[in-house]
């Protein structure tokens, strides 16, 4: 036996070349059986990792918290029940504790008086809390008797004169509002002196654990003000008795921490822990939902395990095709070595290990490199596509892929072998095998093929696995299917044409014509490498434009979840600070954009509403032409039509002339709501008979105050019946002692009216004098007359699925109807999705008064923005909740289980293609070998080079030709039936994806496989027809 | 001289011997009805032109091709009746052949001894081999651990010879043993084995168009389309 191995290894040294093609196709062969169950390992990792990671901290964490007395620490008792629970794993122990003073409510917000500047606001002592946030001025609170307020607030309160600042004392108890200012008061919960003025670093941190903490507005539009929280030491809960006091901790979850390995540790330990926790204790909370996170990561998985294994299974078969065709082209160099051993009479066993032993040895020694192999490709694609420290572990999995791989590498090999193993010796001297399309095992294979082939195309069509919109990765099988199906068909039919052109040019004069078309015909294996060529450049085909067409897809669906390319959510919903902020910053409006999202609850109107400031939107948000029945352009017009401009009225002091007829005995006060002022609404005075000028006077409208109403209010307590009917016809502003008329457009039809919710208790008119307003009520005032600066009926471009009824509405958060016309229909609204509605910001905030304080804020910025336009925001005043990016979930998007399954799908095929290349390359190399003594007797017998070589380019053409023209055309056809089944995403969501070519990669990619094959051809006819001497006839012949 | 007399040659008979090659399109007939008897120990020259037959039947004498009608004994064995395991065997012990070229009869990346112990190893022999021996006496001793490919023709040809001896063989089947050496090679080619078969007795059967090989030896065949047409010796 030591002989035959010194035999073997002489035998590889001097067939290097052979030797380095078989080695390293069992290599991949085997590489590709154990990369499969690595890939998936890893990319499971990747999937795990990103779910926890792209999950906000509070969803992923456990919030325990229970209603406790202030009396000591607080959080003390959640602290001991924790140590008790043991802290579960992954999870770092209490890194943060908050004690939140409590009555009616907990954390709400509260609202400011604005006359003595009280207000309810959460106080709240949270571990290591000065290490988040700014100090604007003064210092961190650390006595009982300090604390720090927000500047957002600080500014706030002090444009009403009564500032929060350093040395103001608050004082309160539980619910009861801060009193600021004034002596230490007797019998409160807390007084405490502002000490520090802070703003938050980053709102959206996980530190916040999602704690709604800084959504503070003050003298918003009948909506409650509210008080960034007020941060005071630990020690002052220590010091309060009987408070009641809501005590929190959050637990965080370190997302490295957590690995496929202890996955399911982690959940029991949590479910554990938190039955810990609450178990003996009544009000104990410990809240969390990384159950739900770790269920979604598990359903992506389990895609992508079948995808893997689809792909493993192809990828395993292509490879081990590849290795027969390329140990069969080696078996064939060896034919006369096998055919002396059989002269010498070696046994049948002797001479199988002769033939066998030497790609089995290569295939063995291939086998360890291939496990580093694996690894390390993993690791490339870990480190480059799959999520940051994605862990790549060596598991059993990949060790028996390999294992299975490399059996299968052998049986491959062994089948390969057999036909030089099996043929006679005199058969080999004579070279007169059959030709390869006569031979039977391979027509019997190819037959075999084609019917499996043909039954699993039909059977994923049965299940409904290859229907568009039903994506299952099973899918995956489609495309090997279809393609094997076609390039077999292709090869197979072009097969008689060549046979008839050989009989054709046997008759001609067309020397090299027939050389070529006859080698085609007789050469063995031909067909079989063509139609190898052929598939596997098909599935290129198909993975770069499956590839190119996902990338697409992927993109489209960043763009519609996210917008715009950043999108910074705001941590207040005051849309007046959002708008003011932005056009400071940005004046001409080019790259940021205010927005706002909605769900309205009532009316006929369902689904979520976007609005967007629609004059800036076309160069900052995303569209595509199929969300609407019109283009972009027509859609923002539509929903940004002209609405009357505000009345702006400058100076101190503004006076109304108004005429009053039928007036009741009940006394009644006309009033003018001022914008931008603290002055809110102004008495004008009492309504007299007649026609009189009522005048008050305004503070901080030096620049300019908006007049949105004008208010008839009876005296305070005073329920009698209120009547009369009002004619208001000349506004005038006084700037210094010069009283001057203001158009207000009181004699325009529709320009002032009763609110369109408050239909009761009047009715409004214009007449050439101003706008006539009767009103009657009892009990209360009438409504308003507002500044009529919103289109009636409300323009909305809306999903036609979401509306209902003739005369659609739209609730206005108070449960009163906004009537609504519908200005385009849309399918797909971007960052809402799906039923949804499209509206202009300005438009709706003067629809509905209350949108502010139901909507989410953000705002869009486009690739225009400069590198610091976040920080621009903060310090312009702007808390940001979180910043989200249309290319982080673009990339989020590639990281999904399917996505990573048609990542290594294309992996795979382009791997299948560079091997078939390698194939291809051993088959001409081998053939070659063959061939040169026919080449060099051609020579002998008169045969010009330039006949020769042309015979040899176009025979090498003509193969690699038919190859690439069959795959081309199969991979095309099979890209436009079976990628729209194949999935992409986890699950579906708008907008619609799209599968047209993308002509650029296919082209490129024809391109390069044209310049192989005519570079192949040129080189290998050249090699040849340069090596075909006469001398060569002396060699033995291959 | 090494390995003295060690074998002895066996007789080979022909009766009725035909083969036809069955191509795609046409069948070839190559033997007709060949009817031969060559006593063992004997030298004997298939002669003929190409086409005639020479080489097929050659190889059915080796078992290497089974005629398509006709029996051929080798000794007491009927040829065309044996299995191929039987075939083989008697390739192993009994039967060597030298094939047309050098090339059929060498491993390229073997030494010219190591290629004399491969032909050696495949089967039980009678007597241990001394390959450096048979070596020196086909006149490449000197290179015995070259590489095959770095030897001259008629070396490899003379190296051929002797992986064939080194078989010790009882039938010795010859296949154009000259057709690419010079007149010096040629000789010492024939030289070898008629030396091998005067020093151990086997019976050698070379195929040949060289009418001076064919004037060295004890009889010549001479067919024509695939008939025997005559025996001048």
């Amino acid at each position: 036996m030591a002989a035959m191995w010194r035999l073997i290894s002489r035998g590889i040294l001097h067939r290097r070349g052979l030797s380095l093609a078989v080695f390293l196709v069992g290599l991949i062969t085997t590489t590709a059986a154990a990369i499969g169950p690595f890939y998936f390992r890893a990319a499971s990792e990747s999937i795990l990792r990103d779910h926890l990671v792209e999950a906000p901290a509070q969803v992923t964490g456990i919030a325990i918290s229970t209603e406790t007395t202030a009396a000591g620490q607080p959080t003390g008792q959640i602290v001991e029940r924790i140590q008790q629970a043991g802290a579960p794993l992954g999870y770092t122990r209490h890194v943060s504790m908050t004690s939140v003073l409590t009555g009616g409510q907990t954390s709400g917000f509260q609202r400011v008086d604005q006359k003595t500047g009280r207000a309810f606001a959460p106080v709240v002592s949270r571990e290591n809390q000065c290490e988040h946030v700014r100090l604007v001025s003064g210092r961190c609170p650390s006595g009982p008797s300090e604390a720090m307020v927000s500047a957002r607030i600080a500014a706030a309160t002090g444009r009403y004169g009564y500032a929060w600042s350093l040395g103001t004392r608050l004082a309160g108890f539980g619910y009861i509002p801060l009193v600021v200012n004034g002596p230490p008061r007797p019998n409160v919960s807390i007084n405490a002196v502002v000490v520090g003025v802070y703003q938050p670093l980053d709102a959206s941190e996980p530190y916040w654990f999602g704690h709604d903490l800084f959504d503070s507005h003050i003298n918003a539009k009948d909506r409650p003000d509210t008080v960034d929280t007020v941060f005071v030491a630990d020690s002052t809960f220590e010091q309060l008795d009987r408070t009641a006091v809501n005590a929190e901790v959050d637990l965080y979850l370190d997302p490295r921490k957590v690995r496929l390995d202890n996955e399911s540790a982690l959940r029991s330990n949590v479910a554990a822990f938190r039955s810990n926790v609450t178990t003996g204790g009544e009000g104990w909370l410990a809240a969390t939902k990384v159950g739900d996170v770790l269920d979604t990561a598990d359903h992506d998985r389990r895609l992508l395990a079948v995808s893997v294994l689809v792909v493993t299974l192809q990828v395993g078969l292509l490879a081990a095709l590849v290795l027969f065709i390329v140990v069969a082209n080696a078996a064939e160099v060896r034919g006369p070595e096998i055919a002396l051993a059989k002269l010498r009479g070696y046994s049948p066993a002797r001479t199988l290990s002769f033939g066998l032993l030497e790609p089995i040895a290569l295939i063995t020694l291939a086998l360890p490199i291939a496990l580093v192999s694996a690894d390390l490709v993993v690791r490339v694609i870990a480190s480059g596509l799959l999520a940051d420290d994605t862990p790549v572990a060596l598991r059993w999995p990949p060790v028996l892929a390999l294992l299975a791989g490399y059996f299968g590498a052998i049986a491959a090999a062994s089948v390969a072998g057999a036909r030089v193993l099996r043929r006679p010796v005199v058969e080999q001297w004579r070279r007169t095998s059959r030709p390869a399309l006569h031979a039977r095992p391979l027509v019997i294979a190819e037959i075999a093929l084609f019917v499996l082939a043909i039954v699993g195309l039909v059977q994923l069509r049965h299940v409904g696995t290859l229907s568009s919109g039903n994506s299952r990765p099973l899918a995956l099988l489609g495309p090997g299917l279809l393609i094997v199906v076609l390039t077999t068909l292709a090869v197979r039919i072009i097969a008689t044409p060549l046979q008839a052109l050989a009989r054709w040019t046997r008759a001609s004069s067309r020397v090299a014509t027939f050389l070529a078309v006859r080698q085609v015909i007789r050469r063995p294996g031909a067909f079989s490498l063509a139609g190898l060529l052929a598939i596997t450049l098909a599935l290129a085909v198909f993975s770069v434009e499956a590839s190119a067409i996902s990338r697409t897809n992927e993109k489209a669906r960043a763009r519609t979840a996210i917008g715009a390319p950043t999108v910074v959510h705001l941590a207040s919903s005051d849309g007046g600070e959002a708008i003011g902020v932005v056009n400071r910053i940005d004046p001409d409006g080019a790259w940021a954009m205010v927005a706002a999202e909605w769900l309205p609850f009532g009316g006929s109107v369902r689904g979520p509403v976007l609005a967007i400031e629609a004059s800036k939107y076309d160069g900052i948000g995303y569209w595509r032409d199929d969300f609407a029945n019109h283009d972009l352009s027509s859609v923002l017009r539509a929903i940004n039509v002209p609405t009357p401009s505000p009345v702006v009225v400058r100076g101190n002091a503004i006076r109304l002339t108004a005429t009053t007829a039928n007036l009741g005995r009940a006394p009644v006060h006309l009033g003018a709501t001022l914008s931008d002022t603290t002055a809110g609404t102004l008495d004008l005075g009492r309504l007299k008979p007649g026609t009189h000028t009522y005048a008050g006077r305004m503070s901080g409208c030096e620049r300019g105050c908006g007049l949105t109403g004008l208010t008839l209010e009876p005296d305070y307590g005073d329920t009698s019946a209120l009547r009369g009917v009002l004619t208001v016809s000349r506004l005038q502003e006084q700037r210094g002692s010069v009283w001057t008329t203001v158009d207000a457009g009181f004699a325009v039809a529709g320009g002032w009216v009763q609110p369109p919710q408050l239909h009761y208790g009047g009715t409004t008119s214009t007449s050439v004098s101003g706008v006539v307003y009767r009103f009657s009520t009892i009990g209360g005032p009438p409504p308003p007359l507002i500044r009529n600066t919103a289109p009636t009926p409300f323009p909305m471009a809306v999903d036609p699925r979401v509306t209902a009824g003739d005369a659609p509405t739209l609730s206005d958060g108070n449960g009163d109807p906004v009537p609504i016309v519908s200005v385009a229909d849309l399918s797909v609204v971007p960052r809402v999705g799906e039923l949804g509605s499209l509206v202009d910001l300005r438009i709706m905030r003067a629809e509905l008064p209350m949108f502010d304080e139901f909507a989410e804020y953000s705002v869009w910025l486009s690739n225009d923005a400069p590198a610091d336009a976040v920080s621009r925001l903060k310090a312009a005043g702007l808390v940001v909740a979180g910043v989200q990016t249309t290319s982080q979930r673009f990339h989020e998007l590639t990281r999904t289980g399917p996505a990573l399954g048609v990542l290594l799908y294309t992996m795979t095929a382009l791997a299948g293609a560079l091997l078939a290349g390698a194939a291809t390359a051993v088959s001409l190399y081998a053939s070659g070998r063959r061939r040169l003594h026919e080449l060099a007797a051609l020579a002998v017998a008169g045969a010009r080079p330039r006949t020769l070589f042309a015979g040899t380019m176009a025979e090498i053409g003509l193969l690699l030709g038919i190859a690439a023209i069959a795959g081309v055309v199969a991979g095309t056809v099979t890209t436009a039936i079976v990628l729209p089944a194949v999935p992409e995403f986890p699950v579906s969501q708008p907008p619609d994806l799209r599968y047209g070519l993308h002509w650029t990669p296919l082209v490129l990619l024809i391109a390069a496989v044209s310049v192989l094959v005519a570079g192949a051809a040129a080189a290998v006819a050249t090699a040849l027809v340069w090596s075909a001497k006469p001398a060569v006839l002396r060699e033995p012949a291959p | 001289m090494t390995n003295a007399r060690t074998t002895f040659g066996l007789p080979i008979q022909c009766r009725g011997v035909g083969h036809v090659y069955a191509g795609s399109l046409d069948e070839t007939p190559a033997l007709s009805d060949v009817n031969i008897d060559l006593r063992a120990g004997s030298v004997v020259a298939l002669t003929g032109p190409s086409g005639s037959g020479k080489s097929t039947l050659l190889y059915a004498l080796a078992g290497l091709l089974r005629p398509t009608h006709g029996e051929i004994r080798v000794g007491e064995h009927d040829v065309t009746a044996m299995s191929e395991r039987e075939l083989l065997t008697m390739r192993r012990t009994g039967v060597a052949v030298l094939a047309q070229g050098p090339g059929a009869n060498l491993l390229p990346y073997l030494s010219p001894i190591e290629n004399v112990t491969f032909a050696y190893d495949a089967g039980p022999r009678k007597q241990p081999l001394d390959a450096l021996a048979l070596l020196d006496d086909v006149g490449v001793g000197a290179r015995a651990t070259a590489q095959v490919g770095t030897l001259s023709g008629g070396e490899q040809q003379r190296l051929a010879v002797a992986t064939t001896l080194a078989t010790q063989p009882s039938v010795l089947l010859v296949d154009e043993p000259t057709s690419q050496l010079d007149t010096n090679n040629r000789d010492r080619v024939i030289d070898l084995l008629l030396a091998a078969n005067k020093r151990t007795g086997m019976t050698i059967v070379i195929v040949t168009h060289d009418p001076r090989v064919a004037e060295r030896v004890d009889v010549e065949v001479q067919l024509r389309d695939g008939s025997v047409v005559g025996t001048p010796r």
